[in-house]
C-alpha cells in the first residue's frame, strides 16, 4: 500500500511538504506557545488571505501576496507600544477580519471564474507542486537558520525578557527575529493545513512534546517528529477518503493529544493516590 | 570615582508618570560589601534596584558605574512561566551568556563548569536535569540566584529574595548570600531585616529618598526609635 502511495509524484511532493512543514511547526509553534503569541499567529494567518486574494486578482503567485500581508500584519502588531490604548489583541482581531474581507473582495473582483479557495482555507498538501516545494524549502531554511543561529539568546528572550534586558542582550533584535519568523513559518503551514487550521498544527505537536520533555531543544525536535507523523497519517487518510488533508491532520492530532493528555493525567492521579496510601 | 567604589547615585530622581518613586538620591556602594535596603512598602526599594540594573533610567541625576562593572539581577516576582521547558542546568547556563550575540554559539566547557559550580553553591546538586516546573518555591529561587552567580556580574541586586520562603529555605538563602559576598558586591531589598543585619556591612533606609548607614546596627537602633527622613 505504501509503495503504491509513494509511486505518485504528488504523494512524494506531499511528503516532502509535510517534512518541511513539520520543521517549521516545531520551531514557530514553540516560539508562539512560549511567548504567548498564538492569537497573534491566528491573526497573521487570516490577514495573509488578503494577499492571497490580491495574487489572484493581479495574476501573480498568491503565496507571495500572502507572505507580504503576513509580514505586514506581524509588523503592525509588533510595533504597537506596550502602553498603547489600542491593545495588541484588539489589533489582531481587526487585522484578522480585515485580511479575510480583503481576500474575498479581491477574489470577487478577479476576472473569470472564482478560484477554489478551499485549498487555502483548509489546506491541500496533495496539490503541492515541485515549484511550490522550492518556495516552502526556502522559507523553512530561513526559519531554521534564524532559530539555530540565535538559539540560546532567543530561548532566554522567550523565557525571561526582563532578565535578558538586564543582562544587556539585544532584546529588540530578538523581537524583530520572532516577528519575522512567525509570518514566514505561517505561510508554509497555510499551504499544508490551510489558514483556518494553521493554529492547530502550531499548538498540538508542541503541546504533546511539552507533556514529556523539559528542554526547549527536545520540545522542538519531538514536536517536529510528531508533526510529521500527523501530517503523513493525515494525508494518507485524505488520499483514501477524499476530504481536505488539513482537516484529517488536525482531527488525528487532536484525538492523539487528548488521549495522551487524559492518559497521563490519569497515571499521575493514580500515582498520587498510591503515594498518599503508602 | 574611587577604585573601590562600584556605583554612585548622584541626585537621582525617578517617577512613574506623575508619581515620584525616589528623588534626591545620593549614595555610593563599595565593592565586595553586602548592603541591605530597608524601608516601607512603596518607599522605592524595587525602583532603586531596577535603577541599579539599568532596567529603568533616571529622569534626573546620574548613576555612575565602575568601568567594567556587570550588574546581575534577581527580581522580586519572576516574570517567567514555570511551565517553560527548561531544566535547572539550562536556566543557570543562561547566566553565562554574553551580551554580544555569537551566531550559532554553543555553551563552552568553561561555561558549563561555571554553571555546575553555581548549582553546587546554590545547594541544587542532583537537580540539574529537573524541569524548573518541578522545583519548590525555595529551590526555584536558589536556581535563579545560581543563574546570577554563574554570570560575570560583580554586583548582584536582589529584590526581596526571601519573600514567600519558609524559615528553613530563608536560612539556606542567607548561607548562600553570605558565601557570595566573598566574591561579589551584593545589594538586597528585604523586609526580613533582622536576619540580614547579621551578615550586612551597610544599610540603606529607602523612603522616597535614601539615608545611608555605615553599620546596620546604627539603623536598627534608629528603627526602634522611629526614623524620619
Amino acid at each position: 500500500m505504501i509503495d503504491a502511495i509513494l509511486s505518485y509524484r504528488f504523494m512524494q511532493n506531499a511528503l516532502y511538504a509535510a517534512l518541511l512543514a513539520s520543521v517549521v511547526t516545531g520551531i514557530i509553534g514553540t516560539i508562539a506557545i512560549e511567548k504567548k503569541l498564538i492569537s497573534m499567529s491566528g491573526g497573521i494567518a487570516h490577514a495573509s488571505f488578503g494577499g492571497i486574494g490580491l495574487g489572484y486578482l493581479l495574476g501573480f503567485e498568491p503565496i507571495w501576496g500572502g507572505l507580504v500581508f503576513a509580514v505586514a500584519a506581524s509588523g503592525v502588531i509588533s510595533r504597537l507600544p506596550k502602553n498603547s490604548r489600542l491593545k495588541a489583541d484588539t489589533m489582531v482581531g481587526i487585522l484578522w477580519s480585515f485580511g479575510m474581507a480583503l481576500g474575498i473582495l479581491f477574489i470577487t473582483l478577479a476576472p473569470g471564474y472564482m478560484p477554489d479557495m478551499t485549498s487555502y482555507l483548509f489546506g491541500d498538501i496533495l496539490s503541492v507542486s515541485s515549484g511550490f516545494l522550492v518556495y516552502i524549502l526556502i522559507f523553512t531554511v530561513i526559519v531554521a537558520a534564524l532559530f539555530m543561529m540565535l538559539f540560546h539568546p532567543l530561548v532566554l528572550y522567550l523565557f525571561d525578557e526582563e532578565y535578558a534586558r538586564a543582562r544587556g542582550i539585544n532584546v529588540r533584535l530578538m523581537e524583530w527575529v520572532v516577528y519575522l519568523m512567525l509570518p514566514i513559518g505561517i505561510i508554509v503551514l497555510v499551504k499544508v493545513v490551510g489558514i483556518i487550521l494553521t493554529i492547530a498544527l502550531m499548538t498540538i505537536p508542541v503541546s504533546i512534546a511539552k507533556l514529556y520533555f523539559n528542554s526547549v531543544g527536545k520540545v522542538v525536535g519531538f514536536s517536529m517528529l510528531f508533526s510529521f507523523v500527523f501530517c503523513a497519517a493525515g494525508l494518507t487518510l485524505a488520499y483514501y477518503v477524499n476530504i481536505p488533508s488539513g482537516v484529517c491532520i488536525v482531527i488525528i492530532s487532536t484525538v492523539v493529544y487528548l488521549l495522551l493528555m487524559f492518559t497521563r493525567s490519569g497515571i499521575q492521579k493514580r500515582r498520587h493516590r498510591q503515594k498518599i496510601h503508602s | 570615582m574611587e577604585k573601590s567604589t562600584d556605583i554612585i547615585f548622584r541626585d537621582v530622581r525617578f517617577c512613574y508618570g506623575e508619581v515620584c518613586a525616589v528623588q534626591g538620591v545620593n549614595f555610593s556602594l563599595r565593592g565586595k560589601e553586602l548592603t541591605v535596603l530597608v524601608g516601607p512598602n512603596g518607599g522605592g526599594k524595587s525602583t532603586l534596584i531596577k535603577l541599579m540594573t539599568g532596567l529603568i533610567k533616571p529622569d534626573e541625576g546620574r548613576i555612575e558605574f565602575r568601568k567594567g562593572l556587570e550588574v546581575g539581577y534577581v527580581p522580586q516576582n519572576f516574570a517567567f512561566d514555570t511551565a517553560f521547558p527548561l531544566t535547572v542546568e539550562d536556566l543557570v547556563l543562561q547566566g553565562t551568556l554574553q551580551k554580544a550575540i555569537r551566531p550559532f554559539g554553543r555553551y563552552s566547557y568553561a561555561q558549563k563548569a561555571k554553571a555546575r559550580s553555581a548549582i553546587i553553591h546554590a545547594g541544587l546538586s542532583g537537580c540539574e536535569n529537573r524541569g524548573i516546573g518541578q522545583l519548590s518555591g525555595g529551590q526555584l529561587k536558589r536556581a535563579v540566584i545560581a543563574r546570577v552567580f554563574a554570570s560575570d556580574a560583580n554586583l548582584i541586586a536582589l529584590d526581596e529574595p526571601d519573600a514567600g520562603l519558609d524559615v528553613e529555605a530563608a536560612g539556606e538563602l542567607l548561607t548562600i548570600l553570605n558565601e557570595m559576598k566573598q566574591h561579589k558586591t551584593i545589594v538586597i531589598a528585604s523586609h526580613n531585616i533582622s536576619q540580614l543585619f547579621g551578615i550586612a556591612e551597610k544599610a540603606l533606609y529607602v523612603n522616597k529618598t535614601v539615608r545611608k548607614y555605615d553599620s546596620p546596627a546604627e539603623l536598627k537602633d534608629e528603627l526602634k526609635g522611629g526614623i524620619s527622613l
